[in-house]
């Protein structure tokens, strides 16, 4: 068991897990990770990387933070941080009750109990103990011996409460459209979900009734607002507004309003043979009005071609909160633009071999709806984390350790628990306060 | 007030020539080993900075949003949280006088490096609306301008170890100089960390997630460790002297790919603004 803890909290272990945990992420910075690339863009690192193919599938190196290894890692880093914890919450007790004078300058001797005592008052070093007659011992900032305890005790609970997080959180990103509702059962645009934790399922149907965006005078969208209406399964209706950077908790969800919103049209599309074809699209928000803000490129299974849009917030490029937006719509194929068109509301015009019409302009917002519990542990460890940090770089102690000599006068030293040699400037006016009693 | 962009521009020009004479004098100061010299580089240095801080205020005025969203922006703060920083440090930390051969160029090339990133006017996300953005933006300011402080100290351990008379031996003992390095990338290392972890509760209010393995997240997170792994090998190892000098100017490359490289090369959503 001993050997085991030594292991754990072995100094070259600790450096070496460190220097793998920081190999494996510059690993992932430069091998593309499932986690944010596209299955195109792993295959063209494959094929540029061929020679490297099979040390990459051998290590499964494009999914670095999802594998097993990498979490029995993080639960070893936690392991180590833990058992390393507990030991230095008695090396800080011992610190903090010891009186050696090993490693300390003797700065003065012959002084008084009560000149020692003001001296230190006025330096602000406070008496911590009085256990053996024949020492004394001031300290000041004596929190600071307890500073590596804290900082590597939050590590410890972020990194368990992380990876617990991990596991059990769920969460699906929606994007609705005004007016338009979106039943439970229907599928998330994006979701994923921990490996302990099931899909996540809405409460109920959800429908965007509005969304109001204000601006500041630079037309800057300063707050964004998404009015929507929840009906359970019950029958009960709840009136919620989400908006950015305000979490709006739900039956025991977190519902995040996205930076993405802006204009949604609904446009037909009469093709040659008279067939008519609907569709939504949502582009985002301009920044300007003589911005435009874009949409996604897209396929449409009655086409061959590839459909964008971009709109100005007007027609005439002047407000941003105008009634007749004017949306661009554009047909590629293979990279090449076919053909472009310009329409606004109620508006027909040509696309190419297309012929089309802006029937509906709405308002359209993207919120993120998440299932997760834990984070209020996770940030008590960042705070533990920077009070630990701030204590323990910020506030070394210093000590004054007094013995008394047979006389009855002591003779005292003076020692910095770290950096010691920054505290020399202290150590000398606490030495020429005290001796000025002799010189007295 | 109203500013135009032209005369923006010839303002930050000023203080980058005021910045230049202050280093020039500072220099000057150290080779010839003339105080004098450097008393009046300080003084040239806070003309400069009081001229420095009247252009930030009045361009974040002028665009509505702190210096964080355009390059020019934030390379012309960086610049200046790193002069104001050397000269609060040196306050309390008098032996670090030295610091200011590389703090003050490399103020005025930030701030000149600045104006080659196509000063404009950027718009502010709603979700940048935050004041845990602040918090995380400045912390990693304060920090770069401490770990300049370190890089630096470690340079004059290099070359002092390495070089008998001359201006060098003006320096603090070697003892000093390594022992300050040390501190000061402890300090650095502080302000890193607690600037990450204000960065996730920024991400975890606007995106609900407070860790998405980002690439700049990622090297913000390599960083942390190798000065964790460097601080590690000072205190348990008793790594120190000329090994300890260059791994802290490692750590310090690390983090500048971190903080410049990352935002101009990488896809992360931190790169916008360097766009």
């Amino acid at each position: 068991m001993n050997k085991a803890k030594q292991f754990i909290t072995a100094r070259r272990v600790s450096l070496g897990l460190i220097l793998l945990l920081a190999g494996l992420m510059y690993l992932s910075t430069i091998i593309p990770q499932g986690i944010d690339s596209t299955p195109g863009q792993i295959g063209v690192w494959r094929l540029g990387h061929a020679r490297l193919s099979w040390l990459v599938d051998a290590f499964n190196l494009h999914s670095i933070y999802s594998q097993p290894l990498f979490a029995a890692l993080v639960l070893f880093a936690a392991l180590a941080l833990g058992v390393s914890s507990y030991d230095q919450l008695f090396v800080s007790l011992n610190k903090l009750s010891s009186s050696g004078t090993a490693s300390a300058d003797e700065v003065a001797t012959g002084i008084t109990e009560l000149h020692l005592c003001a001296v230190a008052r006025a330096n602000r070093y406070r008496l911590l103990q009085a256990g053996s007659d024949r020492k004394l011992k001031f300290v000041r900032n004596p929190w600071g011996f307890f500073g590596n305890l804290l900082l590597h005790i939050g590590m410890t609970l972020v990194i368990i409460v992380s990876l617990y997080v991990a596991l059990t959180a769920r969460q699906g990103a929606l994007i609705l459209v005004e007016g338009e509702p979106h039943d439970s059962r229907q599928p998330w645009d994006v979701s994923e979900h921990g490996l302990l934790a099931s899909p996540l399922l809405l409460p109920g149907t959800i429908r965007l009734d509005a969304v109001r965006v204000q601006f500041d005078n630079k037309h800057q969208p300063k707050e964004v607002f998404s009015d929507i209406s929840i009906t359970e399964a019950s029958g009960r209706v709840d009136s919620l507004t989400a908006s950015i950077n305000r979490i709006l908790r739900f039956g025991g969800m977190r519902i995040y309003h996205t930076a993405q919103y802006g204009n949604a049209f609904a446009v037909t599309f009469t093709d040659k043979s008279g067939s008519i074809h609907s569709e939504t699209i949502a582009a985002q928000q301009p920044t300007s009005p003589t911005e435009a803000g874009y949409s996604e490129e897209f396929g449409v299974n009655w086409s061959p071609y590839l459909l964008s849009a971009k709109y100005y917030a007007d027609a005439d490029k002047k407000s941003m909160t105008s009634t007749n937006p004017e949306l661009f719509l554009r047909l590629t194929q293979g990279g090449k633009e076919i053909a472009q068109a310009s329409l606004t509301k109620g508006r027909s015009g040509e696309l190419g071999e297309y012929q089309v019409q802006l029937n509906k302009v709405s308002r359209w917002s993207k919120l993120i709806v998440v299932d997760s519990s834990g984070m209020p542990l996770v940030f008590t460890g960042f705070g533990i984390i920077m009070i630990g940090g701030l204590i323990h770089y910020s506030m070394p102690p210093r000590e004054l350790i007094a013995v008394r000599q047979q006389h009855g006068s002591f003779t005292v030293f003076w020692k910095a628990a770290s950096f010691r040699e920054f505290f020399m400037d202290e150590r000398d006016k606490v030495a020429t306060a005290l001796k000025k009693e002799n010189e007295s | 007030m109203k500013m135009s962009l032209e005369l923006y521009i010839a303002s930050n020009w000023a203080v980058v020539i005021v910045y230049v004479l202050a280093t020039i004098a500072n220099v000057s100061g150290a080779l010839f080993r003339k105080d004098r010299f450097e008393r009046i580089s300080y003084r040239i240095a806070w003309v400069g900075m009081a001229l420095h801080t009247g252009l930030i205020a009045v361009w974040w005025a002028e665009v509505g949003h702190g210096p964080y969203m355009a390059p020019n922006e934030v390379l012309s703060s960086d610049a200046w949280v790193t002069m104001a920083s050397y000269f609060v440090f040196l306050r309390i930390y008098p032996r670090i006088r030295p610091a200011s051969v590389l703090a003050f160029p490399a103020t005025f090339l930030m701030l000149a490096l600045s104006m080659f990133y196509n000063p404009g006017i950027r718009t502010l996300p709603a979700t940048f609306r935050s004041v845990w953005l602040l918090i995380h933006i400045g912390l990693y300011k304060i920090a770069l301008a401490t770990l300049v402080i370190a890089c630096a100290l470690a340079i004059f351990y290099l070359l002092k170890s390495r070089t008998e008379g001359g201006w060098l031996q003006q320096l603090p003992s070697l003892e000093t100089l390594d022992i300050y390095s040390y501190r000061f990338a402890g300090f650095g290392f502080i302000f890193w960390t607690i600037g990450m972890l204000a960065g996730s509760i920024w991400a975890y209010q606007s995106w609900g997630r407070f860790w998405g393995w980002d690439p700049t997240e990622t090297w913000s997170l390599i960083t942390c460790l190798m000065f964790g792994a460097y601080l590690h090998l000072r205190r348990f190892f008793r790594l120190q002297g000329p090994y300890a000098a260059w791994a802290l100017i490692v750590c310090f490359i690390i983090s500048l790919v971190t903080l410049f490289g990352m935002a101009t090369l990488s896809g992360s959503i931190h790169s916008e603004y360097f766009k």
